[in-house]
């Protein structure tokens, strides 16, 4: 069992919930294109380093450039549209960009993927092991976490829980809501632009295949379980599910009903958190 | 060439109407966005698959096939009377957001299509896979199969339709509207919302069969065909029977037509953009039944 692998996407999956969270549970919009700028991340980071020969620092910024832009279209979505719509035109931006990267083959490789991404160079130093990956992933979740840990407690917070418990509380205050949305969604996709860097340099090879509409919904149910609008509450869930496979690989079956029972376990519990416990296991907000 | 497209939109547009009128009916009754309906077309075909490989030991092909069909459909709809009972139902008493009784039901959807696959394996099946051409002329050919899913799509459709002249459609209209005025009208919430949720089962039932009999199904299809049905019933408009299935035409036109044109690959993004315009600019669908402002 490689328990440093683990630790690396355990790292980059609390990136992505917390990220998630900052949308989903601190501004109340349920977002299902996180994978979707997750990949768009990974793909700008490789492309950047292998075709222009960028090092990775410089390759991470413009990815979070274009995330930021990206996120125009969510925030687009967010301002025009209300719950279940805008959740479904998340939904549809998800599928479209994975439709992208998977079938623009001229650019990402189509169904190959990229492969022999170039590694990482910390002034001069060449990182090739997963212990220094993990140091790599370990700092930038670090510093996402402290982030988040300052970030709740400003006004802005405050301000991003009002518009998700009254819109129209908000506006009549006379805030912005458009503005606030906008820096909300542009800082949900740099992170993730983040996440989606370390995992490109760190496997070396990508495909569209690990950016699907399953991993929207795996990163919705991680910030669900924990629960939303706090920091514990995604970071506990996105362990979990890292977690849980090597737990189940303890039972003795073969991979693919193995890969099936940890769905089973994992909608179970999705349903049960639902049912019983809107608010997660440690949430102090439940989607009403 | 043109014709012959033309003639297989027109098929695999009436089995997305199948799904989609029972999503319409769910949707409408429930407020749930029932994403397990993917998972209820999945298990039909299993069912029907799995009924058949038992009693075609003992019994003669065509006694077999139906048996295992009408046991099948009696399955799915007790299990999403079970949904019902221990989900939804809860759910709805709670008063929950639609957001989260969407992922309430693609928990339910995961749970069923993983606990398929457990059981069963990934590997694709399929129910029949000889076809013969019953229709020949210069301008298409028909088979068999495609034939059958013609004629009891109509079949089905024109059930929905007289169904919905019926006093239990117009109770899900009324719920629809405002479920606690409906209630107070003596109207049995409960009892309209299963109804409306096995005809919508059954459908989508009938659905996956027939397309079992066409082509090879495997478990991770029915996200695929839920999402496609739902993108016809926010198109067609939410209150529209006949919206949702001139949405399904236009869809299936859409798809049919991409694949001569650009390749078979982008048939999904065409769709989903479809879904984004809509949601855009005809947020009451393209057709829509004309209601109070504040209903909206």
């Amino acid at each position: 069992m490689n328990w440093l692998h683990i630790f690396f996407m355990c790292e980059i999956y609390v990136i992505l919930a917390l990220s998630a969270n900052l949308v989903s549970g601190y501004t109340g919009l349920l977002s299902f294109a996180n994978a979707a700028f997750y990949g768009v991340g990974a793909y700008v980071t490789t492309i950047v380093m292998k075709n222009f020969g960028f090092n990775y620092f410089s390759a991470l910024l413009i990815a979070i450039i274009f995330n930021v832009l990206a996120s125009f279209i969510i925030t687009y979505f967010s301002v025009r549209l209300k719950d279940l719509y805008f959740t479904l035109a998340t939904l549809a931006f998800q599928v479209i960009v994975f439709s992208v990267l998977y079938n623009w083959e001229k650019v990402t490789g189509g169904s190959y993927g990229i492969s022999e991404i170039p590694g990482v160079k910390v002034f001069g130093y060449q990182l090739s092991e997963t212990k220094e990956y993990v140091i790599l992933g370990g700092s930038f979740t670090l510093m996402v976490i402290l982030f988040f840990f300052f970030f709740q407690k400003t006004p802005f917070v405050r301000l991003l829980e009002c518009i998700r418990d009254r819109e129209l509380g908000a506006v009549s205050l006379g805030k912005n809501i458009s503005y606030y949305k906008f820096i909300c969604n542009s800082m949900a996709a740099a992170f993730i632009a983040i996440a989606g860097s370390l995992f490109a340099v760190y496997n070396s090879y990508i495909d569209a295949t690990s950016f699907t509409l399953n991993e929207s919904i795996l990163i919705v149910n991680m910030i669900l379980i924990g629960g939303t609008g706090n920091l514990i509450g995604p970071i506990f869930g996105a362990c979990f599910y890292v977690m849980l496979p090597e737990i189940t690989r303890l039972i003795p079956i073969d991979s693919t009903q193995g890969a099936s029972l940890q769905m089973i376990i994992y909608s179970l519990i999705l349903i049960l958190v639902v049912r019983f416990k809107p608010n997660g296991l440690f949430g102090k907000f439940k989607f009403q | 060439m043109f014709t012959q497209i033309l003639i297989n939109s027109i098929v695999s547009a009436l089995l997305l109407s199948l799904v989609a009128i029972g999503f319409n009916l769910i949707f409408n009754a429930t407020k749930v966005f029932h994403l397990a309906h993917g998972a209820m077309y999945v298990s039909a075909v299993y069912g029907v698959y799995e009924f058949n490989c038992f009693f075609q030991k003992v019994l003669p092909g065509g006694i077999s096939i139906a048996i295992s069909v009408i046991l099948s459909l009696l399955l799915i709809s007790i299990l999403i009377i079970i949904i019902e009972y221990l989900i939804y139902r809860p759910l709805f008493q709670k008063k929950i957001n639609p957001a989260i009784s969407l992922i309430s039901s693609l928990g339910v959807y995961l749970f069923v299509i993983n606990l398929i696959t457990f059981l069963f394996g990934n590997e694709s099946i399929s129910l029949d896979n000889d076809y013969k051409i019953v229709v020949s002329n210069d301008y298409f050919k028909l088979t068999d199969i495609e034939l059958m899913h013609l004629i009891i799509s109509i079949l089905l459709i024109t059930a929905v339709f007289l169904f919905s002249r019926t006093k239990f459609y117009t109770h899900i209209r009324a719920i629809t509207d405002n479920y606690s005025v409906a209630e107070k009208f003596g109207i049995n919430v409960q009892r309209t919302r299963i109804i409306a949720l096995i005809a919508g089962t059954v459908l989508v039932g009938v659905a996956g069969v027939m397309k079992g009999y066409e082509i090879a199904i495997e478990p991770n299809v029915g996200l695929t065909i839920v999402l496609t049905a739902s993108v016809a019933v926010i198109v067609g408009g939410v209150n529209s029977l006949v919206g949702t299935i001139i949405a399904c035409f236009v869809i299936a036109l859409i798809e049919n037509y991409s694949v001569k044109f650009l390749s078979a690959q982008w048939k999904d993004m065409l769709t989903y953009t479809l879904l984004i315009a809509v949601l855009i600019f005809y947020q009451q669908g393209l057709i829509s039944v004309k209601q109070r402002i504040e209903t909206i």
